[in-house]
């Protein structure tokens, strides 16, 4: 099945949508889910997870918008929050790992609230296809998954003063990558 | 712009669209265990049992395209083997990329090369040059291991690929495809790989030359049935068994899509077996791909010496042709006999469904070729979403919607595309499985 038929069948409420959805992508959300969980729960626990995320698209798949994002990415991100959540709950129950763990860039809003328009996206989305294969790995597990950075740093060979500083000319790229497109400021 | 404003402009994207290529480096991936008990949790969730299923894996899709890029790339098209022996004995078989005229192939790798570091390996599974270039496909498995920066070292010169096309994912973790556009002389007999990076992987290739590749014919043991021709080959790789399937006799311009059908948990679902002693073969899973007329699955090891059953069941094929045809949009009978390609089928009623209509559909009889569907459908003159039910039993098409957005006021004009056919089998081939 094409995306567009996944989400056709989904709208219909056709079982066989979501057993292709998770055919195509159950795989991915797993991946998505065990980084941001980083450890504070088990196998069962990414299982479960995945399983929440697929249902919130059964049931949320009224609220896609194909003009503002692809499903893949939905999907994603739905998966994202849920896992966010989860690693709080799980947190909260080992309470002495709270302190070693930084939340990272966690913005506590909705799915279908992040999701800017399709322009926005796409300039956004350039600016990150100009960074350096690195700098981009440090950014998407930093900003996107939540990672902390001395974990990025380790994990690229890095030390977490070059990882940081890595961080930092990226941001610095992006923000004149973007002044250079135009792109409305929000403040 | 501040670097706050940096942060706020990432955050409102949620995830880049490329996020993938991250979480499936080195990225945890559930075994077909977790995935059974994640949809079975899902679906008790959402109140229904098993449904049926069509699966389409993510490989399949990256081949195809990683495929079309290739051949592009190198300017040759599929070859379309008719049943003729002579035209196969004409060809030979470049391994990890299908039948070749020898008399175009200057070198070819004739087997994989693998360099190993630890849990990491980078292999080559199929390098073939000719008149237009090198083509060349890589494997790589292992943590931040990527084959995104290949290049192509002949004597001195190091040669960066014109196009390549490099994709990620869980087994084996990245996988790229590369034509260089540099020409061999014919006398190398060796070229050298270096995939970049932070430590950089350098890697040897033999080559032989065009006439020295395998004759079609000695490809390996065969079956026809039904006019088509499936012939085999095993051979023991570093980890795992790889399986090649050659399937010829497909009119021109048909596209084998499926060995097998897959419908889940349906009477319909008959999929291609392998065995080694009368017990089934583990695949590798997401390994293999297609590419034109050659299929290849992994699976796990058997020694060399022994031998494997492949059973294909039926055949899946997408054949050349369309149809346009004006339909009613509020419903009733229809009885239209349409002709798609070589096939005649009836569109006997519409029904209003849920955010469009329903079409339903009659596809002639049931015989050892039979239509079974058709694979694209446009509304109005545009690509729509659209989607079908099949029959439980047989897995052809039975009805097809329509939605609401892709209807016109009154009346709509459909245009079915490439209908698809099941040729039944089964194909059961005895294959040995050849020394490495």
């Amino acid at each position: 099945m094409t995306d567009e038929e996944i989400v056709t069948g989904l709208r219909r409420r056709e079982p066989a949508a979501l057993n292709a959805l998770i055919d195509q992508y159950a795989a991915l959300v797993y991946a998505l889910v065990d980084r941001v969980l980083a450890g504070a729960g088990g196998p069962p626990d990414v299982e479960e997870c995945v399983s929440d995320t697929m249902h919130a698209a059964w049931e949320r798949i009224g609220q896609f918008d194909p003009g503002r994002a692809p499903l893949k990415t939905w999907l994603l991100i739905l998966a994202k929050y849920k896992a966010l959540d989860r690693r709080r709950a799980l947190l909260q129950d080992v309470a002495p790992v709270v302190a070693a763990v930084d939340a990272g860039a966690a913005p506590a809003l909705s799915p279908e609230a992040e999701l800017v328009g399709k322009e926005e996206r796409a300039e956004v989305q350039a600016a990150l296809g100009a960074l350096a294969p690195v700098d981009r790995t440090l950014v998407y597990g930093r900003y996107f998954l939540g990672e902390r950075v001395d974990a990025l740093a380790e994990a690229l060979g890095l030390t977490r003063q070059a990882a940081d500083n890595r961080l930092w000319r990226a941001r610095r790229q992006l923000a004149e990558y973007l002044s250079g497109k135009g792109v409305a400021a929000h403040d | 712009m501040t670097e706050r404003d940096v942060e706020e402009r990432l955050a409102g994207i949620g995830l880049p669209d490329d996020i993938d290529e991250v979480l499936l480096t080195g990225g945890a991936t559930p075994d077909a265990a977790a995935l059974e008990r994640i949809r079975q949790m899902t679906m008790t969730k959402v109140g229904v049992g098993r449904a049926p299923v069509r699966p389409r894996p993510w490989r399949q899709r990256i081949w195809a395209v990683a495929a079309a890029v290739a051949l592009v790339a190198v300017g040759a098209a599929t070859v379309a083997l008719g049943p003729s022996a002579v035209l196969a004995r004409l060809l030979s078989y470049v391994p990890g990329l299908g039948l070749r005229d020898p008399a175009t192939v200057r070198m070819a790798a004739a087997e994989p090369v693998r360099l190993t570091r630890g849990a990491q390996w980078v292999e080559v599974r199929a390098l073939l040059a000719d008149e237009q270039g090198v083509t060349l496909n890589l494997y790589a498995s292992g943590a931040h291991l990527s084959v995104e920066n290949a290049v192509l070292l002949d004597g001195g010169e190091a040669v960066k690929p014109k196009s390549a096309s490099v994709a990620t994912s869980s087994n084996p973790e990245s996988e790229g495809w590369y034509f260089f556009e540099h020409k061999l002389d014919t006398g190398v007999r060796r070229v050298g790989l270096m995939v970049e990076g932070a430590d950089p992987w350098r890697l040897e290739v033999p080559l032989v030359p065009g006439d020295q590749l395998i004759p079609a014919d000695q490809f390996g043991p065969s079956t026809t049935v039904n006019g088509y021709t499936i012939a085999a080959r095993a051979r023991p790789a570093e980890d795992r068994l790889d399986l090649s399937l050659l399937v010829q006799g497909a009119p021109a311009g048909t596209r084998i899509t499926s060995l097998g059908r897959n419908f889940g948990a349906l009477p319909a679902t008959r999929l291609m077996e392998v065995t080694a002693g009368g017990r089934p073969l583990t695949a590798v899973p997401g390994d293999g791909g297609v590419m034109g007329e050659l299929w290849l699955r992994s699976f796990a090891p058997v020694p060399a010496g022994s031998t494997v059953t492949v059973t294909v069941p039926a055949l899946e094929a997408e054949e050349p042709g369309e149809t346009r045809v004006r339909l009613p949009v509020t419903g009733g009978p229809v009885n239209r006999e349409v002709t798609l390609g070589r096939w005649k089928l009836t569109l006997l009623r519409v029904e209003p469904d849920e955010g469009g209509i329903r079409v339903y559909v009659d596809l002639g009889p049931h015989l050892a070729t039979s239509l079974a569907g058709f694979a694209g459908l446009e509304a109005g003159g545009r690509a729509t979403s659209w989607g079908y039910q099949s029959d439980e039993q047989t897995g052809r098409m039975t009805w097809f919607h329509v939605p609401q957005e892709a209807l016109g006021k009154g009346s709509v004009t459909l245009t079915l595309k490439r209908p698809t056919v099941v040729i039944e089998g089964p194909w059961v081939i005895e294959v040995p499985v050849q020394g490495k």
